[in-house]
This record gives C-alpha cells, structure tokens and sequence, in this order.
C-alpha cells in the first residue's frame, strides 16, 4: 500500500518549506511541495512611493540580499527611462557576483553538502569546516558587499539610479584582497567536490525535472548593456530560444489564493490570500512559461550560456545541478576580478532622474538560485502595482491549472526510497535546487502516520 | 582573564564600546564557553521572516557565531538554517521545550508573529501547528525572552501597513506596546522581553546582549526594552558625515561625501550604534560609504517617520549630546539592580559541576 511520507519543517533552507511525496514500492510516485508562509510583500508596496521598493523588496529574502533591491531597482530605472553610470552597473555586478559566490558556497558546505557526506565529515569535522572554511569564506563576501552597499546583509546603498558609493582606490585595493581569499578557497576545495561528483555517477540517474529551463541573464557588460556574461533565454523540450516576456504568467488553482490572482506579472491584482482553498495546498502560485513548468538556477544559467551540457542521459539530474552550480561558481569568480579592474575611481555612480507620476517597468535579473523578475506600475507618483516572481517560485511551484507538475515535484517523481525512515534521496533532490522558502514553500504523511526522519 | 560586570560596564562607557568588544572578545567567547559547560538550552525560532538575522549573526566576530555554536550551544536544541535533523525530529525538540518536558533557558525569536494560519511549522497530530502557538507556548516556559530583529521587536516589514498577515513583534506592534505576548508578560526569570531591533541586528548586538544574559546580568533596558548599551544614542549623533552637518553642507545626490539628510537619511531619529560598531567586522555602515540610513532599528520601519525614506526628515530632534562619564553612571546604577536574583547566573556556574537535571532543577 502506498505510504505518504512527511517531513515538515524541511531544514537547511532559508524558510519553510515542506513536502509530502507518496512512496509506493520504495519508489516516489507523487509529490506536493508546500510553501507555509505566506507574507505578502506586493500587499505591502500599494500605495508606497516607488523609491521605497527596492528597500522593502530586498527583505523578501535573507539569503539572496541583494537580488531582490537590484531587479526592483532595475524596474524602477526601466520606468523612469534613466541609464545608471557605468561604474553603477560594475558594481551591481560585483555585489550581485560576491552574494552569489557566498550563496552558493553556503549551499555546497553548509546545505547541501552534508547530505553527501562530501569531506568525509561526521558532526565534529563539520563544524571545524565550518569554523576554519566557510565563515571566513562568507564574511569576506559579505564584506565585499559591505564595502560597496555600507552593511550586509540587506545592505541600502542601491537606489533607483544607481549607487552610492563612488569607487576610491582603497575601496577598490580592499575588494581585490578578499577576492583573493575567496578564490584560494575555491581553488582548494572546488577539485575536492568536482572529484566526489566524478566518483558518483549515479547521481545522474534522479531528479530529472520538466527538462526546460529559463533565465533572464545577468551580469551585463557596462559598455553593451545587452551582452550578458550569463545570456537571457529559454530552453523548451530541448530547444534553445528568445525569452518572450509575455508568455510568463502565474496559476493558482492549487495556491492559497482567489483564483483572480494569477495571471500576468505586469497586471495581475494583489494576491488575495484564501487560506484553505479548496484544491489547493500552498503559499506558492505556480509560474509558467507558454503554460510550462521552468526550471531556474545555474544549471538553466550554465546551459543556456553554452557553458555546460547536463552528462545526465535524462537532460538534467541532481549530479548536474551540483556540478552546474560548481562551474558557475568558478566562473563567476574569475569575472569578478574583471569587473573590479573595470571600476574608475571617482568618477560618477548616480543618475539624478524624476520619478514618472505613471509608467510601468520591469527588472529581470538573477538571483543565484535562478530568474527574478520584479514588475511595478507607478500611478499618481505612488505604486499602484507591484509583483515579484522569485526564482524558488519557479522551481518549488505547485501543479498548474492543468494539472502540471512543478519542477521540483515532478523532479522527484520515481526517486528510490529504499527506506521511508530515511529518505536521503528526496531530500537530495529537493536541496539539488538550493531552495530558499522565505520567498515562497514542505516531505509529508497523508495516514496521519509519522516519521522519525534524521539525516545526517 | 575574566573581568567584573562592573567593571567591563565602565571601560565600555570610557574607550567606545568598539575598543572593548575587540579587547574583551576572548572573555566573552569564554563566557559562552561556561554557558555550554552548564548545558543552557536554547532555541532560535523563525517566524515570519527572511533569515536575515541569522545571515547576520554569521557575520559576528566577537565571538563568531561557531564559538557560539559550539560552546553556547547556540542552535543545538532548534534552529531551522543550520540544524540536522529534519521533519519531526526537528519539531519534537520544539515540543519538548513549548511542554516544559526539557527545560528553555533562552528563548530567541527572529522574525514576527504571523495570525493563525498565515505562518506554520511542524505538525501535531496531523495538525500544522501555527507560529502564533508555538511562539505563546515557548515564551511561557522560558527563563528569558529575547526578541532578534525588528519584525521580532515590533512587527517590521510582514507587520507593515496594511499589515496583510496580521503580523506582530513579541511585546510591541509598532510603537504600541502589548504585542503577541501582552503588554505585561514577564519571561520566568522576571524580565519583559529583551529587544534588539535592526534589520538586521548588527551580530554583535545580538551576542553580546546574549552573552550579559547568560552571565546573569540583566541589561539596562529602554523604554522600548532595547539595551541602552547599543541603543542609547541616534545614527547621526556618531556618524562620520556629521562634521559636514554642522558645517551646513549636504550631499545633493548619491554619491557624495556631505551629510545625507536632505537625500532621506533617518539618522537623525534611529537610535542605534551602527558608525561607530561598524558593521562586516569594522568594513563600513550605512551613512558611512553608502546611501544613508533607513531608520531599520526604529520600531516604525518601515513606516513612516523611517519612510518614505528619501523623503527630508522636517523636526530636527535635539542631539542627545551623551556625556560619556554621565553614561558610565548610568549603566553601572543600573547594573547594581540587575545583579542578584538571576536563576539564570546560577545555572551557568552551578552547571559545571553539575548534571544537566540538577541544573534544571537548580533553576525552577
């Protein structure tokens, strides 16, 4: 007899998360991913004026705490038709490149990395890990967003017009020096993982996923605003093509909200929380593209770039997630001593402007679990609309209106659980993703049965 | 070397607090290394928020948040980012602790209070189990009550207007004191709840304040119960533009080096140490190199007057102008009442001789 296993709260994830899969012959058969907090940030910024958003927005999330001031003001200059100085946009770039070097260092040691046993580690050599390795590793990111932001997290310096510290050789000397410790990190422990990957080929074989993938691009050249070093684009049913932002819409016939709520980012009404819906089992809606689950993060980064093609024969695996967020990390790294070089000490970072009495934009941009778009509509100087489609968003999403499974659930469709006490596989997929649950999501036990789950 | 509550009081109000916490930092790792030797139990809960805090507390260095992990025990009992166990058995330590069948030496809350059903974690009986429930049944069996950040201090951003989740901090909403647990709640140990607002706190406000409860020490509070330590001055009052505010100049746009007031900056009316603590282990804050401040610590944020927030704030409050001996005074009369009847100072030194039952018992 099938048996559904719970495991709420899902730990090491930023939020709450929880997911119920129904195990039948020690194989998952269905999934629901439920987000179980529900905040409503767009409720919030009605009304506000426009400046404000990008300070709101970033604490939308704990983790990924620049993406979300970036995107909206990225929105926010789309509306006001202003272009950022150059120096602003390098700095974006490093800020967005030392947040994600530091989340996804986070992911490989601290998240995801235990359920691997990937150093060798028991409780006590992961904390000295933790201690010599990864806190120093991310207080020198977080520094480095310090330094051009005033703090971090939620640091403030980015408003609608660029940025507010103008480069100085110090700041400049202060960047580069901890790139440097970064990068030896990296360099260290970056084959360590590559060879556990290389050593463990059947991670290839779970957590296929709907096989598309979409991103916005990110990183742009300061000089050619449309060359990206991460491309925008789609890949449907394994065809590359041009993101027609149009197609992008929102279901929520499964979502704790009227059934109005959905729809276009750039018109759909503030989500209208209805709590016990019937059908539905989740704070999350369910984005689409042409009506299609989506997966977001590096591994549609990665490939979409032509940087990396999946070795899974199925077109994407936990093995090429891991792997893809690796190589970006490597990558990103390298580029980010780039982007330092280019800054011109002194000069200017802000663009005055005035804010539209009516406009809309959009700010598409990446956050380093994938695709974040921000659309805001201005009336009578003030926000009459705003929506946020988080990254997390995409990938835990729920089933669509007709029936679809989201990626993450469809994703652990046919994951082996040889033993429902312990089902490392499942938590394996579901962290593959690197979810961060404050933007939107729960393993779960339907016979009001419990399980004792421990992982290590 | 260990150093008197009295007297590490006075050398903080006569150096700068930043001095001391950098030449007292191995004192107060060691403090947190007794603590773990009497085994205080502690749980750091999510509410209604973005983990933000707890990115923040990463980022501390005296003591960095590992010493406090390892000998403080700081996350061992219940804290969702970086905790092991999963699903029930992450709950069931939750459990233990909200039915009193564990003792709760330290209960932390980040993030608000969401109303029912809005915010849930963990199942009971095939039941979620809201927030609200566990946040009212954990504060009761606490020996102290300690609210991390201002959605936890006073609702912050999912309590702001039109507040769509009916979300409140432990003892205010807003300026408004009462909250989700009353106006009048004493934590077991007879204090109200101790805040440290900021969003986030600055990670040395929140070990440090830690660090004073676990010695037995109960810090000087605020009217709004936030430790004057940190809290007892405005951004302005210490911030390193504050020479081209008294020379009348201002920065016209981003960028710029004068005095970020006309820009926005909140400043004026946020009380907080952040210039002169610095925040990223002395890197930078936010009038320093940045965009000015947005008032994060004020228990309006992000409401006005801490928004709009690049709209000129119009009174110009009075500087407080601290006098650095006055406030020596202050805090050590203060101190004077706080020491003594600590159930908690008792758990920590009796704790290292005893067992982690007679402790508890030490303690009730």
């Amino acid at each position: 007899m099938p048996e559904t296993i719970t495991i709420d709260p899902v730990v090491r994830i930023e939020g709450h998360l929880g997911i119920d899969v129904t195990v039948d012959k020690g194989e998952v058969i269905d999934a629901h991913t439920h987000g179980t907090l529900f905040r409503g940030a767009e409720i919030i910024l009605v009304g506000r004026d426009p400046r404000d958003a990008p300070t709101i927005t970033s604490y939308i999330c704990g983790v990924c705490v620049s993406e979300h001031q970036l995107a909206s003001a990225f929105s926010l200059e789309d509306a006001a038709k202003v272009n950022i100085p150059r120096n602003a946009i390098l700095i974006r770039n490093i800020i967005e490149g030392a947040t994600t070097l530091y989340s996804h260092l986070l992911h490989i040691f601290v998240l995801t990395g235990p359920d691997y046993d990937l150093y060798g580690l028991g409780n006590d050599k992961w904390a000295e890990l933790l201690k010599e390795v990864v806190i120093p590793v991310q207080v020198n990111c977080h520094q480095i967003v310090a330094i051009w932001g005033g703090r971090s997290p939620h640091y403030y310096a980015t408003v609608a017009g660029g940025e507010g510290v103008v480069p100085k050789s110090e700041l400049i000397g202060m960047t580069l020096a901890r790139m440097n410790l970064i990068k030896r990190t990296i360099d260290e422990y970056g084959p360590l993982v590559l060879g556990y990957l290389d050593n463990h080929p059947e991670l290839q074989d779970f957590g296929v996923g709907p096989t598309n993938f979409l991103a916005y691009g990110v990183y742009p050249n300061p000089d050619n605003l449309e060359e990206r070093l991460f491309k925008r684009g789609v890949i449907t049913s394994g065809v590359p093509q041009t993101l027609d932002t149009q197609r992008i819409s929102e279901d929520v016939k499964h979502s704790w909200y009227s059934d109005r709520s959905g729809g276009h980012p750039a018109v759909e009404i503030p989500p209208e929380p209805a709590y016990g819906k019937q059908g539905a089992y989740t704070w999350a809606k369910a984005p689409r593209y042409y009506g299609r689950p989506h997966e977001v993060g590096p591994l549609a980064r990665m490939m979409i770039s032509g940087y990396y093609t999946p070795k899974s024969k199925h077109g994407a695996s936990v093995y090429d997630r891991l792997m893809a967020r690796l190589l970006e990390t490597i990558k990103i790294s390298q580029a980010m001593f780039d982007w330092i070089g280019m800054l011109k000490p002194d000069e200017s970072v802000y663009e005055p402007y005035a804010t539209p009495s009516a406009a809309a934009g959009m700010g598409l941009w990446e956050a380093p679990r994938g695709a974040l778009g921000h659309w805001i509509t201005i009336s009578g100087g003030k926000i009459e609309r705003y929506q946020v489609i988080t990254p997390t968003a995409w990938n835990v999403s729920p089933r669509d209106d007709l029936g679809t499974l989201g990626p993450i659930e469809e994703a652990l469709i046919g994951v082996p659980v040889p033993d429902a006490k312990n089902p490392l596989d499942i938590v394996r997929v579901v962290r593959s993703y690197d979810p961060c649950l404050a933007c939107t999501v729960h393993l779960i036990d339907t016979n009001g049965k419990r399980n004792e789950v421990k992982i290590y | 070397m260990r150093t008197t509550r009295r007297e590490f009081l006075k050398t903080t109000a006569a150096l700068g607090a930043a001095t001391v916490y950098t030449l007292y930092a191995r004192d107060i790792a060691s403090v947190f290394s007794a603590a773990a030797e009497g085994d205080i139990h502690t749980i750091w809960f999510q509410g209604a928020a973005d983990a933000g805090c707890s990115i923040s507390l990463l980022q501390g260095a005296r003591p960095d948040l590992i010493d406090a992990i390892t000998d403080f025990k700081l996350s061992v009992d219940f804290h969702p980012n970086i905790m092991f166990p999963e699903g029930e058995a992450a709950t069931s330590a939750l459990r233990d602790a909200a039915e009193g069948s564990k003792p709760l030496d330290v209960f932390i809350l980040e993030g608000a209070v969401p109303e029912g059903n809005f915010g849930t974690v963990g199942e009971i009986d095939g039941k979620p189990v809201t927030m609200e429930t566990w946040v009212k049944q954990l504060a009761s069996q606490a020996q102290y009550v300690v609210a991390v950040g201002t959605c936890a201090t006073s609702g912050g951003i999912p309590g702001a207007y039109p507040n769509p989740t009916r979300a409140k901090g432990l003892q205010y909403y807003k300026q408004e004191k009462g909250g989700v647990l009353g106006a009048d709640f004493k934590s077991r140990a007879g204090f109200p709840v101790i805040n440290i607002p900021g969003c986030p706190p600055h990670p040395d406000w929140i070990t440090l304040t830690l660090s004073d409860v676990l010695r037995g020490f109960a810090p000087h509070l605020d009217n709004y119960q936030r430790p004057t330590a940190f809290f007892g001055s405005v951004v302005h009052d210490k911030c390193p533009r504050l020479g081209y505010f008294e020379k009348n100049q201002f920065a016209s746009k981003f960028g710029d080096l004068q005095c970020l007031w006309k820009l926005g900056c909140k400043g004026p009316i946020t009380y907080a140490n952040c210039p002169e603590i610095k925040w990223n282990r002395g890197i930078n804050s936010c009038t320093t190199f940045a965009s000015g401040c947005r008032g994060c610590a004020d228990p309006s944020f992000p409401d006005p007057p801490s928004s709009p927030f690049f709209k000129e704030i119009e009174a110009v409050p009075a500087p407080l102008g601290i006098d650095v001996n006055l406030v020596g005074e202050t805090i050590a009369a203060a101190t004077a009442i706080g020491i003594g009847a600590h159930a908690l100072r008792r758990f920590a030194l009796k704790g290292r001789q005893g067992t982690t039952t007679e402790t508890a018992k030490e303690g009730a």
